[in-house]
């Protein structure tokens, strides 16, 4: 269970954000969508340990992890897989997993590791040896995803998986987000922009505005344009009627 | 080329080309090569040494510098005044230099924990120019501009009299030996893999758990104290050293010879002193036509062969098996 409460940010004079308050539990995919610099990423990067709160707190079950640096974050059994460039690109794509599990000690289960998800997904098990830029997008993601899965986390958050992807790749990458939450039993949280994958890929939806958790229910709630057009573009109802 | 493909590459594979490389180059002198030769030869493996300390940090880490060549000549120094003043031996000064190269190393380091990039880059070479009017200023330890000589007299190390040039060329060459192994085994180690993970995406190896300022301060002391132990073989080579040496006009040109090597493969500085040394020679270029030449060459390897020699001799050979990787999900 992941608990962020009350959690303010300020970037210099930029409160980005105001007070976010949040749940997910460890058998759910949980989407955060909101509209451009709603606070999204920011909300991601601050419980990773990248950006440090100005309050509130974050608990990974019941460790206080808010404030954390990122190594030990992740130590704690919970990390980030970024947005944008995703991997090492010059590196092979076993060294890139090598990368994922930076804060574990022990080669044997390292190898462990890669030999597990290697299995659970077959066409990367078929490519450790290949620089990781000859991979395709979706499969650069997957790489991106296992690399996260190798610090075993116990809940993984993602910015953006779908970013740059072709729409049947997009499909894809949601099923296996979905797999990896119902059969490997891990936590998902990620933030997304493409409000269709979401809708597809979640449990439960919240939505961000302003730099605040302003909505949350289940994906079915989205399908209610003027909900969406009150948080994403600030008009009303009402207003929509007049 | 499938064949390339179907060699099994053993782990030991690169130690042995280079323990390979360095049996060759130190029965060099048996070929009785003119003094002219050997004296380029004894150039080529010191500036090796000097510039895999550099391909270290800059290859494999990704961080540019400009005072190398002053870590380098700080090696130089710390060797040729703790002989002059201390009477300390070869053996004895090795520690020195090499300490004071990593320490060097170390705080050049400092502050890239605040500033990455081109102002980084700026910084460094600020270092590097303070380092040589240092060296110039302090007269009574330095010698000033008139620089000061290594009193290599007639001691020996390790069996090989330092006097003379085929002897001191074999030592050279052993030490170039271990360096490139060493270097070799961090290459292939895990903190290779961290340092180049640093250089390809730094926030990204930070959200999963590296401490870059950490490693970036590590680096640094490492390829610092290569530079070091290079600086210190350069003063027993050269008998003779001045600030002017030491430049940041001497880091452009180990630059240049990781730039023309490659500067993230193992043997790149070695192949890029090599040619950087033996090109004019053959040629027979004045000075002047071999800086142009050079400058040349900078050019259009950064235009047309950005991963350097060796980089663009191994993308030859496996341009036939690239496009097996790209199949599609």
């Amino acid at each position: 269970m992941l608990k962020i409460e009350k959690l303010q940010v300020h970037f210099g004079h930029v409160h980005a954000l105001r007070g976010v308050n949040l749940e997910a539990a460890r058998n759910e995919v949980l989407v955060l969508i909101g509209p451009n610099g709603a606070g999204k990423s920011t909300v991601l990067n601050t419980v990773a340990g990248l950006n440090t709160p100005t309050e509130g707190s974050v608990h990974l079950d019941e460790t206080a992890i808010g404030g954390m640096t990122p190594r030990n974050v992740v130590k704690a059994g919970l990390t980030l897989v970024p947005q944008g460039r995703r991997l090492f690109g010059s590196m092979t794509v076993r060294e890139n997993l090598e990368m994922g599990a930076y804060t574990k000690n022990d080669k044997a289960k390292i190898d462990d590791q890669i030999a597990r998800w290697s299995e659970f997904f077959p066409e990367i098990g078929a490519r450790l040896g290949i620089r990781a830029s000859y991979l395709s997008g979706g499969q650069q993601q997957i790489v991106a995803i296992i690399r996260g899965l190798m610090s075993e986390p116990r809940t993984l958050m993602m910015d953006e998986p779908s970013i740059g992807l072709a729409p049947v790749v997009v499909k894809r990458i949601g099923v296996e987000i979905r797999r990896l939450n119902r059969e490997a039993g891990i936590g998902i949280v990620l933030v997304e922009q493409n409000v269709e994958f979401a809708l597809t890929v979640s449990d439960r939806v919240a939505i961000l505005a302003q730099g605040q958790v302003v909505h949350t229910g289940p994906p079915r709630d989205m399908r209610d344009p003027a909900l969406l057009a009150h948080h994403f573009f600030g008009s009303t109802p009402e207003t929509e009627a007049g | 080329m499938d064949w390339l493909a179907r060699i099994k590459v053993s782990p030991l594979t690169p130690y042995a080309g280079v323990a390979l490389l360095a049996v060759l180059a130190y029965f060099f002198p048996y070929t009785s090569p003119s003094n002219k030769t050997l004296s380029l030869a004894t150039s080529v493996v010191v500036y090796s040494i000097a510039a895999s300390g550099l391909g270290l940090l800059w290859g494999q880490s990704g961080q540019l510098t400009l005072a190398h060549a002053a870590v380098f000549g700080l090696g130089a120094y710390a060797a040729a005044l703790t002989g002059k003043f201390f009477s300390l031996g070869f053996v004895a000064a090795l520690p020195v230099s090499i300490g004071t190269g990593l320490l060097a190393g170390a705080i050049i380091a400092l502050p890239s924990l605040r500033t990455t990039g081109h102002y980084f880059v700026i910084l460094t070479f600020a270092i590097g120019e303070v380092l040589a009017v240092v060296q110039m200023r302090l007269d009574w330890l330095t010698g000033g501009a008139n620089g000061t000589t290594t009193p290599v007299g007639t001691q020996s190390a390790f069996g090989y009299a330092l006097g003379q040039s085929k002897d001191f060329y074999s030592l050279v060459v052993l030490f170039a030996a271990i360096v490139l192994m060493l270097v070799c085994y961090i290459m292939r180690s895990r903190w290779g893999i961290i340092l180049r993970s640093i250089r390809e995406n730094a926030d990204l190896a930070t959200s999963l758990g590296v401490n870059i300022k950490l490693h970036r301060l590590l680096v640094f002391s490492a390829s610092g104290a290569i530079a070091g132990l290079a600086g210190q073989l350069f003063a027993y080579q050269v008998k003779y050293i001045a600030p002017t040496l030491f430049t940041s006009q001497t880091s452009i040109l180990l630059l240049l010879v990781v730039l023309l090597g490659g500067k993230s493969y193992l043997l790149g500085p070695v192949v890029g002193a090599l040619v950087y040394f033996f090109l004019p020679y053959a040629f027979d270029l004045t000075p002047i036509q071999s800086q142009i030449a050079f400058g040349a060459v900078l050019v259009i390897m950064i235009l047309l062969a950005p991963s350097g020699l060796l980089g663009s001799i191994w993308r030859a050979l496996h341009r036939t098996r690239a496009p097996k990787a790209g199949a599609k999900v």
